[in-house]
């Protein structure tokens, strides 16, 4: 019997949360990826290896048009949310920043998520934020981060990996 | 110090000093009585080397502390056996001792009999021995474990790839079969007597039960292997329950069932519309199945726990019994109750309103008496859209 965990996407738009899902489930991607609309919701069973054994679980990740701003306006979109995923885009400094300023205001909102950023587009000479950077923008919130690219699939498998490891731990 | 105390230390921890010249000759010793039975000859006048050879094989160690090179040397884990027959362990450690009246050269050597100590290092020996066994083991058991997780995954996977082309399979015949029945009741191919309509009204109710035994293997199949996507947008549930009511409306009515709804004011909610359908049909439908001609059947939406609202489907069928109400949710389950050509079904509906439900992020649960009926109620999260609807209470009976 595997659990079932509620994953939501955050970050500012066409940072590329969409691409990195269809790249996770599907091992897709779609240069022309369309602007989100509505709340999408995908499941991907996984098996993560834990230093006990392996163990099943089930993610329900929701993905929608929505900013790190959201848990003061849209709380039904993070309501039963075991862990939230915030995505910056490294050719937009600003967006890293919006992660930085409303990571705080999440983690008071919702103390038992997990969080993880994945800093995505790390794949090409637009590449402005480096993993310095990203360290250095999250260095007051603990939280793990991955240099992703939804376009080649660098490090998508390991940041799902590692927020399946953060839920069942 | 008072040479009692020291004799009492030496006592204490059974050892032993000796005073030798350079040439490695005893020449005083003390507390010697308390290593005897480790059955060392060390009187003085004799020479260490003689008593302990095993220090012929150290001569270098020796010289060294000799020649001050070193500060000292120790020997571990010598062993004699007692007259009594055990075997004691004893340690010796060589220093130099310079004397102010005496410019020669003088060592020091203390002996310490370690029994105990070599025992209880021996036994921690035999119990790190042992939990690296167990820990041998519980590797060899986790590897076989992964293993046999790893085929049943691979077994599993083949079992839903199976399903999916057993689906495919027997739903693609099922469109021209539909087609042509249709065609046939709407008298295309020339009018029907009362029997033959009758015999094709039988066909085309069991090609849609096919349909919709296929269409829940591929929605099974579609969920388990992640290759399925919800839209939710904010919705209005009364509309949703509504159509789901009008949508079974023949059926109950073809049993005498009375469906009667009632609509508490709600806000929108947010929902897949095509399977938050999906799910209320199956409840209804499930509803219908269990209750017997006759009997009634209510929906209720209406609010839930905080930012959730809910819709309740209560029957007044045979109800299911605590053994069946532990596997209610899981695929291919059948109630034992089912007995009856008419309560047929895979048993998937239930556990894919479950699926479904869990991906809107609500749940699914019911409360059942054996006997008295079922009540079951699914939650969908209250949307944060404003134009909330400001229906009033109201109560409709949809068949009678």
């Amino acid at each position: 019997m595997s659990i079932s965990k509620k994953i939501c996407l955050l970050g500012d738009s066409a940072v590329g949360k969409t691409s990195l899902l269809h790249r996770f489930i599907y091992q897709r991607f779609d240069d022309q990826q369309q602007h989100t609309f509505g709340i999408h919701v995908m499941r991907k069973p996984m098996s993560i290896s834990l230093a006990g054994g392996t163990v099943e679980v089930v993610l329900l990740l929701w993905d929608a048009a929505t900013e790190p701003q959201v848990c003061q306006s849209n709380a039904s979109y993070l309501r039963g949310a075991a862990g939230m995923m915030l995505v910056c885009d490294v050719t937009r400094p600003a967006t890293l920043l919006n992660i930085s300023k409303h990571m705080t205001t999440l983690q008071t909102a919702y103390p038992g998520c997990k969080y993880i950023v994945a800093a995505n587009k790390s794949d090409g000479e637009q590449q402005i934020l480096t993993r310095g950077d990203v360290q250095s923008a999250l260095r007051h919130h603990e939280v793990p981060f991955y240099m992703t690219s939804a376009k080649t699939g660098y490090e998508v498998e390991k940041l799902f990996q590692q927020v399946g490891r953060l839920l069942v731990s | 110090m008072d040479p009692s105390i020291i004799d009492a230390i030496l006592h204490h921890h059974q050892m032993a000093y000796l005073l030798l010249n350079a040439q490695w000759s005893i020449l005083a010793t003390a507390g010697t009585q308390y290593i005897e039975h480790c059955g060392l000859n060390l009187t003085p006048g004799s020479i260490l080397l003689d008593a302990l050879p095993e220090l012929r094989d150290c001569i270098t160690q020796l010289e060294a502390v000799h020649n001050g090179v070193s500060p000292e040397f120790t020997l571990e884990h010598l062993s004699r056996t007692s007259p009594q027959g055990n075997i004691v362990y004893f340690r010796i450690q060589i220093q130099a001792y310079h004397r102010r009246d005496d410019p020669a050269p003088q060592f020091l050597a203390l002996i310490t009999d370690t029994t105990e100590q070599s025992q209880q290092s021996k036994r921690v020996a035999q119990y790190q021995e042992t939990v690296q066994q167990l820990h041998n083991t519980i590797e060899q058991r986790t590897t076989a474990l992964l293993l046999a997780n790893s085929q049943l995954r691979r077994m599993d996977e083949i079992k839903t790839d199976f399903i999916t082309i057993a689906a495919h399979e027997l739903r693609n015949p099922l469109t021209p079969i539909l087609g042509y029945v249709e065609l046939l009741l709407s008298d295309e191919y020339g009018p029907l007597n009362a029997e033959q309509r009758h015999a094709i009204q039988a066909t085309l109710q069991n090609v849609l039960r096919l349909r919709s035994i296929t269409a829940d293997l591929l929605d099974l199949a579609r969920i388990e292997t992640g290759r399925i996507e919800l839209v939710l947008r904010p919705t209005d549930l009364r509309t949703l329950v509504e159509l789901q009511c009008l949508k079974y409306k023949a059926q109950l009515a073809s049993r005498n069932q009375q469906l009667t709804f009632i609509a508490h004011a709600l806000p929108l909610t947010l929902c897949d519309e095509h399977r938050a359908a999906q799910i209320i049909g199956h409840l209804l439908s499930n509803a219908s199945k269990y209750t017997p001609d006759g009997g009634a059947i209510t929906i209720r939406i209406e609010p839930g726990d905080a930012g959730f609202a809910q819709v309740v489907v209560e029957d007044t069928g045979m109800g299911i019994t605590k053994d069946d109400q532990q596997h209610l949710f899981n695929a291919f389950f059948r109630a034992h109750t089912v007995t009856t050509p008419r309560t047929g079904g895979t048993g998937l509906g239930l556990h894919i309103a479950r699926l479904l439900i869990e991906l809107h992020g609500g749940q699914i649960w019911f409360h059942s008496t054996p006997g008295a009926g079922s009540t079951f109620y699914v939650s969908f999260i209250v949307s944060d859209e404003l134009n909330h609807q400001s229906h009033d209470l109201s109560m409709v009976t949809i068949t009678q």
